[in-house]
This record gives C-alpha cells, sequence and structure tokens, in this order.
C-alpha cells in the first residue's frame, strides 16, 4: 500500500495517546506530510492530532501542525456555536420536566476531548427521551426555532420510527439546517430492535454528566459501548475510520477496571446485537491488542446471534443505501401485524406534500402521478437488492462473484 | 474625547485558541488572529461596549503612557471596524 508507512505513524500515534507510557517512535524519515493530512482528514482525526501536536511538541514540522490548527480553529468556532445550541435545548428540556440522555458525540466530548467543541466535532445533538414524554419533547425543540423533518404523513415518525430530526435555521448561521436536534425514543432505528432495548431500564443505569455548561446525564459506559457497536454497524456500515474505534478504545480505558464486561456480553444478547458487537471488538482487537481482556474477547466470540438477528443484520448493513429494503425490513419487523401494514401501506403511499417535497412538481399539478416516479425509484432499488442477493448467493456457492476471476490472464 | 460605544456584530464570532483571539466574520468568511494583547483588548471591548472602562482597565495592567494607549486602542478598533467585525458608534 502506497500510503503504508503514513498509515502506521497514525495509528501509532493513536496508541500513544491511548496509551501515554508507551514511546511515540518519531516520524519515519520521507514521511508524507500531505499524505498524513489527507488520510487524517479522512479518519476524522485532525482536531485530535492538533491536540496532541499542541500538548507534544516537536511531533512533526511546525507547517503541519500550523495546517492542523487552521482546522481546529475552524471547528472551535462552529463547536462554539453547537454548544450554545445544545445549552439552549437542554435547559428548554429540563425546564420542561423532560428527563433526556445525551447520545453520540456530545456524551463524549466531556471525557475524551476534556470537553472541548473543536476537538470532536458534532452538528447535531442526538438525544434520548422516555417515549411518553416525545410528544412534548418535539414541541420543546420546535418552540425553540427547530423545524421538523419532512415526515410521509403527520405523525409517521411518533407511530413508527423512534425518532425525529429537527433542524436549525437561524442568523447567524452561515447556512440554512446548520444544527440539527435528534429526538429519540429508542436507541436503533430498526424496529427490529424496538422491543429488545428496555429505555427505562437506560436512564435507570445512566450516569451523570456535563454537556455544554449543563448538567445532564448519558448512558453508562456499558450501555454505550454495545450501542456504539451497533450505531456503527446499522448506521456507518462499519465504516473504517479510525476515529470511532478510537473512542471506543479511550472509553473502554477510561472506564478502566469499573467497566462490567459481563453486562456488555449481556446486552450484545439481549439487544439482538451479536455480530455488531464481536465484529466491532474484534476490530478493536486487532487495531490495540489486550484492550478487551482475553477472557471477555472469548466470552464475546462464544456468543451465537440467532437466525433473524443474523438476517436482519445482513439486510440492513448490505442495503444500507437502498431506501427501498430499509423501508421493507421495517415494516416487516414492525411489532404487530396491523402495524405493520398500516406502515407499508402508509410509506408506499405517502402524503402529497411530502411527494411535491421529495420528488418535485407534478405535471398540471397532478400529484397522484407522482406515485408513479415513487413506484420507478423503488423498482430500482428491488432489482439493485434482488442483483446483491443473486451476487451473495453465487459467492457463497463458488467462493467469489459471477465476474470475477475472469479476462485477464 | 467623546465616549464611543462599540459592539460585536452578530454575524462575528470569536474563541480563544492558545491564548489567542480568533474572530469569524460569517459573512465574508474570513478568519483573523489576534495577539495576546490584541486578544486582551478585545475581550475587554466586548464586555465593557464602551472603550473608556476598556482604557481604565488596560492602565492597571499594563505599563503604558495613556496617550500611547489610547492611540493604539483606537487603531485595533478601527482595524476590526474596518473588517466588519466590530461595530463603533460615537455617542
Amino acid at each position: 500500500m502506497a500510503d503504508q508507512a503514513e498509515q502506521a505513524f497514525i495509528l501509532a500515534c493513536l496508541t500513544h495517546r491511548l496509551y501515554p507510557d508507551r514511546p511515540l517512535p518519531s516520524a519515519p524519515e520521507g514521511l508524507d506530510w500531505e499524505q498524513v493530512h489527507g488520510l487524517l482528514a479522512g479518519h476524522g482525526l485532525m482536531r485530535l492530532f492538533y491536540a496532541l501536536g499542541r500538548e507534544e511538541a516537536g511531533l512533526w514540522p511546525q507547517s503541519f501542525q500550523r495546517l492542523l490548527r487552521a482546522d481546529y480553529v475552524a471547528a472551535r468556532l462552529w463547536g462554539d456555536l453547537c454548544a450554545a445550541e445544545v445549552q439552549a435545548a437542554l435547559v428548554a428540556l429540563h425546564a420542561a420536566g423532560i428527563a433526556t440522555l445525551v447520545l453520540k458525540g456530545w456524551a463524549l466530548i466531556p471525557t475524551l476531548y476534556g470537553g472541548d467543541p473543536g476537538l470532536r466535532l458534532c452538528g447535531d445533538l442526538d438525544l434520548l427521551v422516555q417515549p411518553v414524554g416525545a410528544e412534548r419533547a418535539e414541541q420543546v425543540i420546535q418552540q425553540l426555532g427547530y423545524r421538523a423533518a419532512l415526515e410521509q404523513w403527520p405523525g409517521f415518525g411518533r407511530r413508527y420510527r423512534n425518532s425525529r430530526a429537527f433542524f436549525r435555521a437561524r442568523q447567524p448561521w452561515p447556512f440554512a439546517d446548520s444544527f440539527a436536534v435528534a429526538l429519540h425514543w429508542g436507541l436503533l432505528d430498526t424496529p427490529y430492535y424496538y422491543g429488545k432495548i428496555d429505555c427505562g431500564a437506560l436512564f435507570q443505569r445512566s450516569e451523570p454528566v456535563y454537556v455544554a455548561g449543563m448538567e445532564t446525564r448519558r448512558l453508562s459506559t456499558e450501555d454505550y459501548l454495545v450501542y456504539a457497536c451497533g450505531h456503527v454497524a446499522l448506521h456507518h456500515d462499519y465504516d473504517e475510520s479510525l476515529h470511532r474505534p478510537y473512542e471506543l478504545a479511550a472509553l473502554i480505558l477510561w472506564a478502566g477496571a469499573a467497566l462490567d464486561w459481563a453486562a456488555v456480553a449481556d446486552h450484545a444478547a439481549q439487544w439482538r446485537l451479536v455480530v455488531p458487537v464481536q465484529r466491532v471488538l474484534g476490530r478493536l482487537g486487532e487495531l490495540w491488542p489486550g484492550i478487551v481482556p482475553e477472557g471477555v474477547a472469548g466470552q464475546i466470540a462464544a456468543l451465537r446471534a440467532t437466525r433473524p438477528e443474523r438476517a436482519v443484520h445482513r439486510w440492513v448493513v448490505s442495503e444500507r443505501q437502498n431506501h427501498g429494503v430499509r423501508a421493507l425490513v421495517a415494516g416487516l419487523t414492525l411489532p404487530g401485524l396491523r402495524r405493520r401494514g398500516r406502515y407499508l401501506l402508509e410509506a408506499a403511499f405517502p402524503g402529497p406534500d411530502y411527494l411535491r417535497r421529495r420528488y418535485g412538481a407534478a405535471p398540471g399539478g397532478a400529484w397522484p402521478l407522482l406515485y408513479l416516479r415513487r413506484f420507478g425509484l423503488a423498482a430500482r432499488y428491488a432489482a439493485a437488492a434482488a442483483g446483491h442477493a443473486i451476487g451473495a448467493g453465487w459467492r457463497r456457492r463458488h467462493g467469489r462473484g459471477p465476474n470475477q476471476g475472469r479476462g485477464d490472464v | 474625547m467623546r465616549p464611543m460605544n462599540v459592539s460585536v456584530p452578530a454575524e462575528v464570532i470569536s474563541t480563544q485558541v492558545e491564548g489567542e483571539a480568533v474572530l469569524l466574520n460569517l459573512l465574508t468568511g474570513q478568519y483573523y488572529s489576534l495577539d495576546e494583547v490584541g486578544t486582551r483588548i478585545w475581550v475587554l471591548l466586548a464586555q465593557h461596549g464602551q472603550v473608556e472602562p476598556v482604557v481604565q482597565a488596560l492602565m492597571e495592567e499594563y505599563d503604558v503612557a495613556e496617550d500611547e494607549l489610547r492611540r493604539d486602542l483606537l487603531e485595533l478598533a478601527d482595524k476590526l471596524a474596518a473588517q466588519g467585525l466590530l461595530w463603533v458608534d460615537e455617542a
């Protein structure tokens, strides 16, 4: 690989960041700093490396540190603006008596980034609320000036989904929809997981944390680890960027001996997230051997995913970009037959407002014609999914794809 | 000297990095950074909204002649205003 030395150097720096007692190897001669810069940007690590260079002068050329600083400065300015939005949202929800748990990036900033929103840029705030408080929480966020995401029919999200996004477009923000608040009343978006993760128990096990100057709460470390594995798998298709495994590793080291690995394994099995937990923690073990204790790694490797769990995981991950398949998997895994039927009907035949905003104006204003466009897209999604399924079947039977291994001799 | 009111426009955001103020004008997309003294002046201007209390505060913090301080302060305020980073209003 052309950038092998640069990749190895980045990993060595991350290892040093995680284990400060492990010496940082000096940068190999001839290292392509432009390449390092590009890789750091791709891995989402520029700002973390800025902090590293700031704390340990002389790690790399000053010109490189200046590049990192410029990125950090922009992120910091932006992060401060976002922090003000986060604070306002938390204050308003707290004043309305709505209990919230901060999820994802904003929950990690206090622990892993010293509270600096410039080091871990988060353009949205993800909040878990109790299902009974979701409607009120939506009202509070909208009263702050946020606009709700487009829905197929009014109330579609509340009926069939467990999250809804709200966007902010306010001066002096430089562009529309600059910041979003996503309200979740369940952890994962795919309905298969809805009944498997007890929201009330998440609140009971939650931990206090200060976010953007506000005292609030976040998931317990054990819950977060399992959730993060599921999120990386189902939402990010196991993306290869290093900042996610770095954060998980840093969180594990931060928790230290207090981390209840038995609870992690239990949650993985109960939440039907065995495959994501095995794969994500397995990758962590490859990057930083020993980060998951050997006995724990064996225990997690021994977990067996159920057949439906494997099937849902396969379809959601392999067809991540396929909206048709996602809608179908959502419909087929919703609890309750009637609810499934109504969901599929409402998803297939959305309201006129949704159609117009999604597909543009209809010829002659005849909005039902837009259904033809929608069904055309659905047919394309179905064809793509069928192609993938045939390819996967071929690979299972023959060990390679139908077009691989031919031609070049 | 006539009293001068100052204020930071809504489209200007700032933060401090390694002890230096960094200012961004969202309308132009231009970044500016101030040195240590400039940062202190910026913080005081934003805090007081008037030039006179800033002069008094800086006189206590720095060993400098008042005339020289006023000249440097107004020069900085003019530069900031020229870049749209500060509104200066002679009351």
